[in-house]
């Protein structure tokens, strides 16, 4: 009894140190220009990162807020994986609202009470244990990164955003609804094998509403075309939260909602297939698009596209392997959630480094940049770690994720499965994004560090801000460690999976190879600092010169430019991408449209202009033609209800 | 204990005789074309001669540059630590055929950007090419190796796959693993830069891919590099000559198997390094464009090769 | 040869040489020269009948460009080396890209020391994404100095310019006041490939007033066919060597040397040099090496054939075919001349049109061939091997003993001479007053080619250009003088 006193005790008063400050700080916004809010909302995501030592610590992570509503209850209910995902997700928070609060762009105040908002809000829908609380804080979390999205600019982008977005919310309010009306009980723990009573047809249609529901958030085909615009058009850190903590939440929610909820059975393997389809279609969609963009967030947006779809992927070949093997399914959810969460690490340091190239150089595309590594070399060094996390380089945390689909797709269980003959092709698909992905990359850091510098900015780079590093080299620790320390990472999330899943069997009985990312990390280190020892041995001279130009000096004009990097790729995989060159004399201009936006998002814009324009001629202004159309109306309602 | 010390010890080897292997090529190379051709040991005294030479580098070029070799130079180590060669304990425990592949990677992703240093127009050529024909290799060597690891039944473990084909006799024999040879011999040519994908003696620099990238290096950077690259060769040629087909491998650590091994590994590296030598004689570097033509063709044989396994 | 010499207003020259193109001349060189004020000559030919036609410009000169685009390079040559200013404005240096005091054609002192460098233009092409590739004028091969300024986008070139020049030594300058039989020494080394054939025109020129032995007529195209022979074979080997087919390679450059030895078993000189005179040859070939080298040949021809049989690789020929077109439109705009314009289609050939030296009493069939691709250069090249070595075949059996060396004698006046060196028509045109040389133009075949690269590149990608480059070979030296 005392126990639980304490328990409770410690609960709440953890709850309230993550959730009271930021509510707070939402109303102190103003106060000191939105430092009070930075702050209070600092202090939270210390508190969340706590999250997991917490979960540790007290059995039965439960909780009803005292809060009534109409429509049921707002409770928590944190399971080890919601801990691992709270913890790491707040550390993204915390370092990009640090680094929020000492950039340079003058954020409007409101700005720090919309972080504390969004944190709010990210944190209940992960913890959520009620259906309200899981679609109010779902749709809170929508909402903020809308405003958050305010330039000061026309903002079609944000429009656009939160359009997309609805559609995939009514998606899950449908999903969520038709559980709840289902399972009788408004408490998500209690709809543990809901997809049972729910039957075949059901559980289908209420599987792929939640994926392209949640899909919409995470850029699945063809609801990505939100992202580049929403992306380049907001400030970078409305961005980076968005790309990072608002997906892992979307990702959580959905995994759980789909496999602890929904649960898996032999039916799902159809729809799995196609949902794993769409997946791969978007990952090479992404990774073809990023390699093509010119400003540094576009490539980040499609990158994020690129690597959602591979955690959707893994997602739904968990639905397919649930009839082949438990140990492959464990390992591909994991291998999906552990992307994620990498994803979440890795991009917010990419886009923090961004906003720190734009901030010091005032430039937006890598045509603009270059040179930076010679003039800001600890920058570029992070940015480095960054990049080879993103490209999937040992030893680095992208790697380890990328290791673990890889196996789950080419693990001995694999045979046991119907869809084996599926595998090969995501071997290759897999193979071809990830190099695709780093080409763009090496495109991304090339041209903005490497080289000479493209514009006056870039060459002589205004100081940057005094304790912005340092974010970022705690984000770039982050990738270091969670790659070298990836083992025992896998094995307590692999622990979270199983048992939000209902597995039974962990994720090292499927795999079929073995990797020490500790010990190949050491190897590769060890033999770099051998060599680097052995050239300090004998020293040698060193002169410096001008980069070669073949018996002339190279003028600003003789540098390989960003679009020419990426031709060769554009030229062999041209059905892709169409033709994109134009010449008009002697000016030749390379330009890509986005597919999707010509033939599907802008022909529905018009034909949507054409019908409101339509229906605005029954507005005639006229009362007695008003008074007809409330006649007509009340008698095919009366006719409706007569007939019904 | 003592497989891992010979694990090592394999690697140094493969390390040291690699520019033997690719001194073997050109001196083929040259008798195939009629000319007496330099010593089969002159590529020790040109990494000699490097390394003894004092570096110049571009004062356009940051810290990152000074780096690339190195981290060249040791992604190739470690790669050579977990490659079968004459025996098949390897260090591969600690990383299997999925992180040799993300290893290659990690090779080529900072050659590129080394490449991209110096701001020169010659650098990027090199860097965007490569990059444009890796997109195939890449995922076409993925393939190919993971059919190993399938056909095998050992695991992605390099080791295992050996000591396993090995054991299977000539059972393994089969379209699998012809299918994936033949995309994997496409693979060593293409990424070693050998014709038809690129020239390595050309001295135009229009029309480099490899050595493009390499242009700003010298001295010390410069023999790193060309250390590297020949390791590599070699890394392909045993995976090709242990993995592929891997009888004669020593599986134990007794010294008759690695006495026998030694013979075989030598004679098969012989075989490897004449045909090369022959094929690339009797080719010529095709166009840039058509390149991605052969590369998809080994990506469709690798592809084909692990499907025929699943489906048959 | 007919000269015919025609002078005509300021006003009229357009006209006239409109007129006479449409006759079917074409444009054969353009150069100042100065007697009693500035005379430009425009030299155009129609088979063996030569034209040239001479104004004075005044003040500024007429632009034939309009109307006439292969007069482009000449109107700059003719601006910065002899100051001729154009009614449509200044025109970009070409060769010599240096201003300083006065110009080097001019009479006069002249003090090239003090002349600053003409910085190289950006090129036309803009963009965001257009970069420009820089490649010259130092090589990582052994090749003369040129420098190639590339506009791209990535792969695909979308401009080329050549800027050469970095050989230029004054040729036509240091030629000026001396005997015209001194200077067979510098004519020699004008362009060290193509040393007969200049020595061929520079000694037609001088010996014009002189009976030149029959023998040595047969022995100069003896010389001259070995001058294209191994130039062919040179320029054939070195495509293999480009397109990294080894085996060919080195059979074409052990074929160049073997070549190369019998040079010098018949002149002593691997490449020919200084055994042209004028007058004759300067020593005589004795029978029984000129049997040995007709033995000689008929061995070449049998590994020609073999090499020929190596080089029809479908990779090899996919490399070739498609590649570098200059369309036989684009050749007759700018004036191409030799195998490259006869790999258009364009049957242009002064052997057989204005027949010097003995190739009036030889039997050989012109090399034509479509559509002006790198394979079609490199065939044309092929079948004049066989032309050469069947021509040279016909020297040897027809060969009478006698005479070999006259003195030259030369008349005060315009003399013009037109040899089809191994990359075409090769024009030596001289003035001589008093004895002396007064001005001497010569207008190597390289001249107008180098700008058919302009035209033959763009649309195919960077790393073929090497390739496109070997298939026209055309000189430095030779362009620059």
């Amino acid at each position: 009894m005392v126990m639980v006193v304490e328990t409770s005790a410690l609960l709440t008063s953890y709850l309230v140190a993550m959730f009271l400050p930021p509510a707070l700080g939402m109303i102190a916004g103003r106060l000191s220009s939105g430092r009070v809010s930075y702050l209070l909302c600092s202090f939270s995501c210390i508190v969340g990162m706590m999250c997991y030592p917490v979960w540790n610590a007290v059995p039965g992570f439960t909780m009803t807020f005292p809060l009534g509503s109409a429509l049921g209850d707002y409770a928590v209910d944190v399971d080890m994986l919601t801990s691992i995902f709270v913890s790491i997700s707040s550390l993204v928070f915390l370092m990009i609202v640090v680094h929020m609060s000492h950039s340079g762009h003058g954020y409007r105040p409101a700005m720090a009470s919309m972080s504390c908002a969004l944190f709010v809000s990210c944190m209940l829908c992960m913890m959520a244990d009620t259906v309200v609380l899981v679609l109010v804080a779902w749709e809170v979390v929508s909402l903020v990164t809308f405003l958050m999205g305010d330039d000061g600019g026309e903002g079609g982008h944000r429009w656009r955003f939160l359009v997309i977005t609805h559609v995939g919310g009514m998606m899950l309010i449908c999903a969520f609804t038709y559980m709840w009306l289902v399972s009788g009980s408004q408490y998500l723990h209690d709809w543990t094998g809901l997809g049972e009573r729910m039957g075949a047809t059901a559980s289908i249609a209420v599987i792929l509403c939640l994926f392209i529901g949640f899909g919409t958030k995470l850029g699945t085909l063809p609801f990505h075309v939100w992202m580049p615009d929403m992306y380049s058009g907001s400030p970078t850190h409305t961005s980076a939260l968005l790309t990072t903590v608002c997906s892992n939440v979307a990702v959580l929610v959905l995994f759980k909602t789909v496999f602890s909820c929904v649960g898996t059975t032999h039916d799902m393997v159809v729809p799995g297939v196609a949902l794993c389809i769409l997946s791969a279609a978007t990952a090479l969609w992404g990774a073809m698009e990023s390699m093509i963009q010119r400003e540094p967030r576009r490539i980040l947006a499609y990158s994020s596209m690129e690597n959602m779809a591979l955690v959707t992927m893994c997602l739904s070949l968990g639905l397919v392997f649930s009839d082949a093997s438990e140990g492959l399914m464990a390992l591909v959810l994991l291998a999906g959630l552990l992307h994620a969460l990498n994803h979440s690490v890795f991009k917010s340091l990419m886009m923090l480094v961004v906003d720190s190239v734009e901030d010091v150089t005032g430039e937006g595309s890598i045509d603009r940049y270059g040179g930076i590594a010679c003039s800001m070399p600890a920058l570029s060094a992070v940015a480095l770690v960054g990049i080879a996390s993103l490209a999937a380089v040992p030893p680095m945390n992208g790697f380890v994720s990328e290791w673990l689909m890889l196996q789950s797709l080419l693990g001995t269980d694999v045979l046991a499965s119907d869809m084996r003959v599926l595998m090969p092709l995501l071997v290759a698909m897999v193979g071809v994004c990830g190099m695709v992905v780093a080409t763009s990359y090496a495109r991304l850091y090339g041209f903005t560090f490497l080289g000479r510098p493209r514009s006056p900015g870039a060459s002589e780079p205004r100081a940057q801000r005094r304790g912005s590093l340092v974010p970022l080299v705690v984000l770039a620790a982050s990738c270091v460690c969670m790659g070298l320390f990836a083992t025992p990472l896998m094995d307590r999330m692999s622990a979270g999976v199983t048992e939000a899943a209902g597995i039974h069997q962990g994720y090292t009985a499927a795999l079929s190879g073995t990797m020490d990312p500790l010990v190949l990390g050491l190897m590769i280190a060890g033999t770099v600092a051998v060599l680097v020892a052995a050239s300090k041995v004998v020293s040698y001279g060193k002169a410096v010169d001008d980069t070669w130009g073949c018996g002339g000096t190279l003028d600003e004009r003789m540098q390989y430019s960003s679009e020419g990097f990426s031709q060769p790729i554009v030229r062999v995989f041209h059905p892709f991408y169409g033709d994109t060159s134009r010449r008009e004399g002697d000016r030749y201009s390379t330009g890509f449209t986005e597919p999707f936006v010509k033939y599907i998002y802008a022909p529905a814009g018009r034909l949507v202009m054409v019908l409101s324009e339509r229906i605005t001629r029954i507005q005639t202004g006229n009362i007695q033609s008003y008074l007809s159309y409330i006649l007509v109306t009340l008698v095919v309602a009366l006719l409706a209800v007569r007939l019904l | 204990m003592i497989p891992t010390v010979i694990g090592i010890l394999q690697a140094v080897a493969l390390v040291l005789v690699a520019p033997l292997v690719s001194g073997i090529v050109s001196k083929t190379k040259a008798r195939m074309q009629g000319r007496g051709g330099a010593s089969v040991l002159q590529p020790y005294r040109d990494i000699r001669k490097l390394l003894g030479k004092d570096s110049t580098v571009s004062g356009s070029t940051s810290w990152l540059f000074r780096a690339v070799p190195f981290v060249c130079m040791g992604s190739m180590i470690v790669l050579a630590m977990m490659t079968p060669f004459i025996y098949t304990g390897t260090l591969a425990p600690f990383g299997d055929l999925v992180a040799v592949v993300y290893l290659f990677t990690l090779y080529r992703f900072s050659m590129v950007l080394g490449g991209l240093e110096g701001g020169s127009a010659f650098g990027g050529m090199g860097s965007s090419r490569e990059m444009m024909m890796s997109v195939l290799i890449e995922p076409a060597l993925l393939l190919a190796i993971s059919t190993l690891a399938i056909l095998s039944g050992a695991g992605t473990d390099m080791g295992d796959i050996s000591e396993s084909l090995s054991g299977m006799g000539l059972l393994a024999v089969g379209p699998a693993l012809i299918l994936a040879g033949a995309s994997f011999t496409i693979t060593l040519l293409a990424e070693n830069a050998r014709i038809p994908f690129d020239n390595p003696s050309t001295h135009l620099e229009l029309t480099m891919v490899h050595e493009a990238m390499l242009l700003e290096y010298s001295g010390r950077g410069l023999a790193m590099m060309e250390l590297s690259s020949m390791v590599r060769l070699t890394v392909f040629m045993a995976m090709l000559g242990s993995m592929f087909f891997p009888w004669g491998v020593a599986t134990t650590a007794e010294p008759v198997d690695i006495l026998v091994s030694v013979a075989v590994t030598s004679a098969k590296m012989l075989l490897m390094t004449v045909t090369l030598a022959a094929v690339e004689s009797v080719l010529c570097k095709t166009r840039l464009f058509k390149t991605p033509n052969l590369l998809t063709a080994s990506f469709m044989l690798s592809l084909m090769a692990m499907m025929s396994l699943y489906i048959l | 040869m007919i000269v015919e010499n025609i002078s005509c207003g300021r006003d009229d020259v357009l006209q006239e040489t409109t007129d006479l193109v449409d006759r079917g001349y074409r444009l054969m060189n353009m150069f100042a020269d100065e007697g009693g004020g500035q005379w430009m000559n425009i030299l155009l030919r129609r088979r063996d009948r030569v034209v040239r036609l001479s104004y004075m410009p005044g003040e500024q000169a007429v632009p034939l460009s309009d109307d006439i685009p292969a007069a482009m390079p000449y109107e700059r040559l003719v601006a910065e080396m002899s100051g001729i200013a154009f009614t449509d404005g200044g025109r970009e240096p070409l060769v010599y890209r240096r201003s300083g005091d006065g110009y080097p054609l001019q009479k006069g002192p002249y003090d090239g020391s003090t002349a600053v460098p003409v910085p190289i233009p950006p090129n036309r092409s803009v963009g965001d994404d257009v970069f420009e590739i820089p490649v010259g004028p130092v090589h990582a091969g052994i090749i003369e100095p040129g420098h190639f300024r590339f506009s791209v986008a990535g792969e695909t070139v979308i401009e080329l310019n050549p800027w050469l020049g970095y050989t230029h030594r004054g040729v036509e300058r240091l030629m000026e006041g001396h005997l015209p039989s001194d200077r067979i020494h510098l004519i020699g080394r004008v362009s060290g490939d193509t040393c007969v054939s200049n020595s061929v025109a520079y000694s037609e020129i001088a010996e014009s007033g002189s009976k030149v032995p029959h023998r040595a007529r047969v022995l100069r195209t003896v010389l001259l066919e070995m001058e294209r022979l191994y130039n062919h074979i040179g320029s054939i080997a070195g495509i293999c060597t480009d397109t990294a087919f080894t085996v060919a390679s080195s059979m074409g450059n052990g074929m160049l040397e073997k070549v190369l030895r019998s040079n010098r078993e018949l002149t002593g000189h691997r490449f020919l040099m200084d055994h042209v005179v004028p007058g004759g040859i300067r020593r005589d070939i004795g029978d029984d090496t000129l049997r040995r080298l007709d033995d000689f040949l008929i061995g070449l021809k049998f590994e020609v054939e073999e090499l020929y049989d190596l080089m029809d690789n479908p990779g090899l020929v996919d490399r070739m075919e498609t590649t570098g077109t200059l369309s036989q439109e684009r050749a007759l705009m700018i004036g191409a001349v030799g195998p490259v314009a006869r790999a258009s289609g364009i049957r242009s050939d002064v052997r057989e049109e204005a027949p010097y030296e003995t190739y009036g009493e030889l039997g050989f069939v012109v090399q034509v061939r479509d559509p002006g691709d790198v394979l079609s250069r490199t065939m044309v090249r092929f079948g004049e091997i066989t032309e050469s070595i069947s021509m040279i075949h016909q020297c040897i059996q027809s060969i009478q003993p006698g005479e070999v060396r006259v003195r030259p004698v030369v008349d005060d006046g315009f003399h013009c001479s037109v040899v089809e060196a191994p990359r075409g028509e090769l024009v030596h045109s001289a003035i001589v007053k008093n004895g002396r040389i007064w001005r001497y133009s010569i207008r190597d075949p390289s001249f107008p080619n180098w700008f058919g690269m302009c035209h033959a590149v763009p649309g195919n990608v960077v790393p073929d250009f090497p390739l496109i480059n070997k298939s026209f070979n055309l000189s430095y030296s030779g362009n620059d003088l």
